[in-house]
């Protein structure tokens, strides 16, 4: 055979498979499949962001119920805190003198403190939840009896004192000589003639 | 009323989802335009039909996830041919991977339904012969060679797509070809 001949019917043959190798059609419909899928993927990726925006709002709007709980709780503890410390209940001191505690025996101050604690009593709260915030911090509460007492002893002492302060004293007159009176010296009659005498 | 909040909230919802989503058209005319360029490029890697597709829905897929920056894309061919590239090189990895061997699969299409039985017989295994071939070239030949044999793709965009200049594509492609051209005269010529 030519060697020309022959190099020709080669690059002709493998030109020929080239072609045939690069060519390959896919099975019909192939765009209405990828078209469908990509479909199939939008709505998967909008009902995920769909569920994520749902989920967002939810905690959104829990955080904001929180918030607000949590202000207004804060809001009602200041204004019951004194109320709550003025005068242990009835009840209370009965317990108290009862039964002291396991952190009172072993002598924990600080796990006494929060023992003593009183438990959530509904009527307390309504109480507390009906008096309205005040302005002034502590809000002003009416006098215990020992108070009122002290109160009364402290005034009286105060009067006492400012009395004795208008009055003046004899240390804080002015001295002069015309209202010195000097009495002449007297002597005492002593008995020399019957000492002699004697 | 309460169907009502619900039907606003959700197309609130919706507004706000399908801000970052691609225009619709575009990835419906790329589908359209490119679809077949994609899958001729995973077949020239892969040699099979399924995977090929599975290549191109992945492909469209990785469309849909880059968004609006789609419409940014300049060469849209370019960009879609080097992915379909990059995709069906790692299908052909894990493929590799998976059979345990570095041989090509063999091809399953019937490319000339035409042909007759005895033609066809002689196309299978001329095709057969050439993959044998091909596969037996080393890999900086092979893929600038087996994307030539796609007419769609120039020198130019072959050059893009591997990460070399249309030059090292022409003589890179040259080369392989030789190579064949040595094998077959080896084989004492063609069978045709």
């Amino acid at each position: 055979m030519d060697p020309t001949k022959r190099e020709h019917d080669v690059d002709q043959w493998l030109d020929s498979a080239l072609s045939q190798y690069g060519k390959a059609e896919p099975r019909t419909g192939l765009e209405r499949r990828v078209l469908a899928s990509l479909q199939a993927e939008r709505n998967r990726i909008t009902s995920r962001r769909r569920w994520w925006w749902a989920i967002g709002a939810v905690v959104a709007a829990v955080a904001i119920v929180a918030v607000v709980w949590v202000g207004e709780n804060g809001r009602k503890k200041n204004a019951g805190g004194v109320a709550e410390t003025s005068k242990p209940t009835h009840h209370e001191k009965e317990q108290r003198s009862i039964e002291p505690g396991p952190a009172q025996q072993a002598g924990h101050p600080a796990k006494e403190v929060v023992r003593r604690k009183p438990a959530n009593h509904p009527s307390r709260e309504l109480a507390v939840a009906a008096m309205p915030k005040l302005d002034q911090f502590p809000s002003r509460r009416n006098l215990s009896e020992g108070e009122s007492l002290l109160v009364r002893r402290l005034n009286e002492q105060s009067n006492k004192e400012a009395l004795l302060k208008s009055a003046p004293s004899s240390e804080e007159v002015d001295l002069s000589i015309g209202s010195l009176e000097i009495r002449p010296l007297q002597i005492p009659d002593i008995e020399i003639s019957e000492s002699k005498t004697n | 009323m309460v169907e009502g909040v619900t039907l606003a909230a959700k197309t609130a919802i919706d507004l706000a989802i399908s801000t970052d989503e691609p225009g619709e058209d575009l990835l419906e005319v790329a589908v359209r335009e490119h679809a077949r360029l994609v899958y001729r490029i995973a077949y020239s890697v892969l040699r099979n039909a399924a995977e090929a597709e599975d290549v191109v829905q992945e492909v469209f897929l990785r469309a849909l996830r880059y968004g609006k920056k789609l419409a940014g894309v300049e060469d849209r061919k370019a960009w879609l041919a080097q992915i379909a590239w990059r995709a069906a090189v790692e299908a052909r990895r894990r493929g590799m991977r998976d059979a345990g061997n570095g041989e090509l699969p063999e091809g399953d299409a019937l490319h000339s339904a035409d042909l007759g039985a005895e033609l066809a017989l002689l196309e299978k295994e001329r095709g057969k012969l050439l993959r044998g071939m091909i596969s037996g070239l080393p890999d900086s030949l092979r893929d600038p060679l087996v994307l030539s044999a796609l007419e769609e793709l120039s020198p130019r965009e072959i050059g893009t797509m591997l990460g070399i200049s249309e030059a090292a594509v022409r003589s890179r492609a040259f080369r392989a070809r030789q190579i064949l051209r040595e094998r077959l005269f080896a084989l004492n010529g063609p069978r045709t």
